[in-house]
Order: structure tokens, then sequence, then C-alpha cells
């Protein structure tokens, strides 16, 4: 039960600094901004369609597929931003401040490290995936669709579940590049730079055919958001952000536990 | 206690230590000298399992830090060169932080044992400040505490003194020649300060380039060579 003292620790300097709260107030005010573009265009769109005396097409107009569902795909390129921001400082800094000495030194698994500096970034994740919930619950309180429909709840969980396991997985990633160096800005980038390559692939897919194109779509994260956000949780979504997620931790363990025999 | 046998550490093409064997008996105070650059450090970060060896062994009580680090790191207390200090914690929250992952107890024992590890190390009057805030003296001896959480067996303190003022350093060897006196620990520190040594030590153990230059009782010494410790140190360097 080791990992949960470096948990503790972590979420203590996380929620004692001003990171924590830098990171969730700029993703909710741009998670805002959107909220507030997405609503004028639902507006817009539903008055165009009263002028045309179309009730099929607003029909069609419904909170989950015009306004929550874009925000939360939007949302997820911001996670470009926050990941490496929040998971700069996970190991770079403890070398840079010589504090990693001692981690190593104390009666502790190197596994217990990783998994509690991991358990402390999910918990800033269940946070940030949170943050967008406050929009559905806007529309719920105040709001009725053109067609005279409220928010459908169903897909909203999902894409959080998502949004929420990609998070994961980037900090997991973020976490690797932070044992990799004692730079802090170094992880940063390195970061941002896989994070953007993974969410480019579903475009260097449309360019590829046959296999190559399965491949590349099959592990672009993107390809595995979309379905939950549209409400649909497939199984095969789940498998390949465990996978991932256990990857990485697997590799930060492998660079972490290289510094006992270097 | 501690047994060093044949240990030698190489930075790929850089010997940092080369061979060298010592020992140290329960309850001694032993002081490793030597210049700077001459591996102290190294051999010390060995010693508590920060570090692994090139080749030779270390054992503490009779275990092998190698085969069994979570074992011998529970027997040791070490304050590395810089204070392993997170400044964005108070030092209440450090040193409980600390002690959990040494497992020393939880809610009112872990208190208890910050508390009696602060008063030790004379920051008690300074727990609710953040580490950020107080001088590079006290973050010294916040990481002398947190070397001191539950009573380890064996310290290993690595320049312990630096960065005190003269009122603290007499406090700082008070300490250390109280808790080796009571002969439950076995205390390595390194130092490049003879005039501590003189103070503190049963025995010293000088290293230069990497190498055991000597390994003897500090009267002893100056009896072979005839000559204070000061110059025998200076030539021992230089050799």
């Amino acid at each position: 039960m080791n990992f949960i003292a470096i948990a503790r620790k972590e979420l203590n300097i996380y929620f004692s600094t001003v990171i924590a709260y830098a990171g969730f107030g700029a993703f909710a005010f741009l998670m805002g901004l959107l909220f507030v573009g997405q609503l004028n265009r639902y507006q817009l769109s539903t008055q165009y369609m009263l002028s045309r005396q179309q009730p099929e097409l607003l029909e069609r107009l419904n909170f989950n597929d015009e306004i929550i569902t874009p925000i939360l795909s939007t949302g997820i390129w911001m996670f470009l931003f926050f990941v490496p921001f929040l998971t700069m400082k996970l190991f770079a800094e403890e070398k840079s401040n010589r504090t990693f000495e001692l981690l190593m030194s104390a009666p502790i698994r190197t596994i217990d490290l990783i998994l509690g500096k991991f358990f402390a970034v999910s918990v800033l994740m269940i946070v940030m995936s949170a943050i967008p919930l406050i929009f559905p619950l806007i529309l719920h309180v105040y709001g009725t669709g053109a067609n005279g429909s409220g928010v459908e709840w169903a897909p909203v969980w999902s894409g959080t579940i998502v949004v929420f396991l990609l998070g994961l997985m980037f900090c997991s990633l973020g976490m690797l590049f932070s044992s990799l160096t004692e730079s802090q800005i170094v992880a940063a980038l390195l970061t941002f730079a896989a994070l953007l390559i993974s969410f480019m692939l579903p475009i260097l897919a449309t360019r590829l055919e046959g296999n190559w194109r399965e491949l590349i779509e099959f592990v672009a994260p993107a390809t595995h958001v979309r379905r939950g956000l549209q409400g649909r949780l497939f199984l095969e979504d789940f498998v390949f952000f465990a996978t991932t997620i256990f990857t990485f931790l697997f590799l930060t363990h492998r660079v972490v536990e290289s510094h006992r025999w270097r | 206690m501690i047994e060093i046998k044949n240990l030698t550490k190489r930075y790929r093409e850089h010997v940092a230590v080369s061979d060298i064997s010592f020992s140290v008996k329960k309850g001694e105070i032993v002081g490793f000298l030597g210049p700077n650059g001459a591996g102290k450090s190294t051999t010390m970060r060995i010693l508590v399992g920060c570090m692994p060896a090139t080749s030779g062994t270390v054992t503490v009580d009779g275990i092998d830090v190698f085969d069994s680090p979570l074992e011998t790191k529970k027997k040791i207390g070490y304050l590395p060169e810089i204070p392993p200090v997170y400044l964005d914690m108070t030092v209440r929250e450090y040193l409980a932080f600390v002690g959990r992952l040494k497992k020393a107890g939880r809610g009112r024992a872990l208190k208890a044992e910050v508390e009696r590890v602060a008063t030790l190390a004379g920051v008690d009057h300074i727990l609710p400040r953040l580490i950020r805030n107080v001088s590079k003296g006290y973050r010294q001896r916040v990481g002398l505490a947190q070397a001191l959480i539950n009573d380890p067996e064996v310290l290993i303190l690595d320049e312990p003194t630096v960065g005190l003022d003269p009122i603290q350093i007499e406090q700082v060897r008070k300490l250390i020649l109280e808790l080796g006196n009571s002969g439950r620990h076995t205390i390595i520190l390194s130092t490049h300060i003879l005039s501590e040594v003189k103070a503190t030590c049963d025995r010293i153990v000088m290293i230069a380039h990497g190498k055991i230059a000597a390994d003897a009782k500090i009267e002893d010494l100056e009896r072979e060579h005839d000559a204070p410790l000061e110059q025998i140190f200076t030539q021992l360097a230089m050799a």
C-alpha cells in the first residue's frame, strides 16, 4: 500500500501549488468558450430551420449531436497542452531537485512509486473529464431542444468515460517522457510532440489504403474515442486504452528501474 | 554492521571508486574523508542502494544491499549531499511523507515520530513553514530529521554540516555524538572539514582518487605519521 504515500504527496503538491488550479481553471475557461460558441451556432441553426418551415430538419437538432459531442471532441485537443503541463514534473522534477535520491533510498518498490504517481494524475484526470459535465447540466436545467427534447444522458456518460480513458493514456505517456529526462521543459515538449503525432494519425490514414490504413486507424486514439462520444462503448476500445496505458507504465517502470543498475 | 568488499564503480571510462574495502562495526562513528571528487558520495550512494556497483559487494547487518535492497533500506537513514526536500511542502508534511514511506506508523504515532525527529534536528519550531521559505541551514536540518525517522540502526550522512552557521554546526555535531554514543547507531559521515572529524569520529577512512588512502583511528594515524591530521590529509590527497 506504499503507493498511497506517493499519491498523497503528489496530490498535496499539485493542490498546494498553483498547478492543479491553473490547469483546471484554464481548461474550464476554454471549454466554456467552446460551449458558448456551440450554443450560438445551435440557436442560429434553429432559427434558420424555423424560417425554412422544415420540421423534419428541426427534428435532428438535438443537444447531444449539436452541442455536447462537438464540445467533447474539440475539447480532447486541449489535452495536447494540458497533459504535458500536468505530467512534466512527475519524475523530471524529482531528478533535478535531487529528491529522487530520497525515493531511491527509501524502502519502497519501483512499482509503488509509479502506481502512486499514476494514481495522482488519475485523480487530476477525473476532475478534468468531469469539468465538461457542467454543460449538459446547464442544458438540462435551463434548456429545451428545438424539437422539445432535453439532454440524453447515456452518450454524455459514455463520452465522459472515453475522454477520461484517453486522458489517462496520455498521462501515462507523459509520465514515461518525464522519467526519461531531468528537464521538465524537455519532458513537456516530447509529450506534446508525441500527442500531436497521435492526433495526426487519422489524417495520415486517409492517405493510405488497405492494411496500412486499418493499422494506422486502429492505433490512432481518436478512433477509440469516436464511438464513445457517439454513445457506443466497445470492449475493443477499452482493451486499446488498457493495453496502451499498461505498456507506457511498464516502460516507465523499466526506465526508473534502470537507475538501479546503470 | 557494514561490510564493503572490493567495491568498484565505473561511469563509462571514468573510474569513480576503485576496489575499495572497509568495514564499520556496530556503534562506531566513522569519518569518511577525502578531497572533492574522490568518490565519497558515490560510495555512500551505493551503500544506501541508490546506485548499483560495477563490482564488489556491500552488506548491511549481514544482508546484501543488491540482493535485498528493501531489507537494508529499512535499516538505513540517509542524508544526501543536497537535502532531498520538496520546496512546496511544509516541514511537517514533508516529514510525515517520509514517515509514511518508511512505515513509521500512522495517525498519532506518525505525528509523534515527526515531532521526535524534528526536535532532535532542531526544526520543531518551523514545522508549519513551507520548506521553500526556510534558510539553507534549516533545509539541511530538515534533511537530517528525515534521515532520523524510524530511528535507523545505520546513518549515512553526506556532508551533514554544509551550509550551517557555527552554532548550528555545533548542535549537529553534538547530535551526531549523542546518537553515536548511545551505541545503537552506526554512523558514516563524509566531510572534508577535518576539525569535524576530530570532534565527532572514532575512526577515519580516507579516500583519494577512488582508492582507500588510510583507514585508522585518528590518534594512531597522527602517531604513525608524526604529523597533525591536516598535514596527513594533504599528503595523502596529493599522493
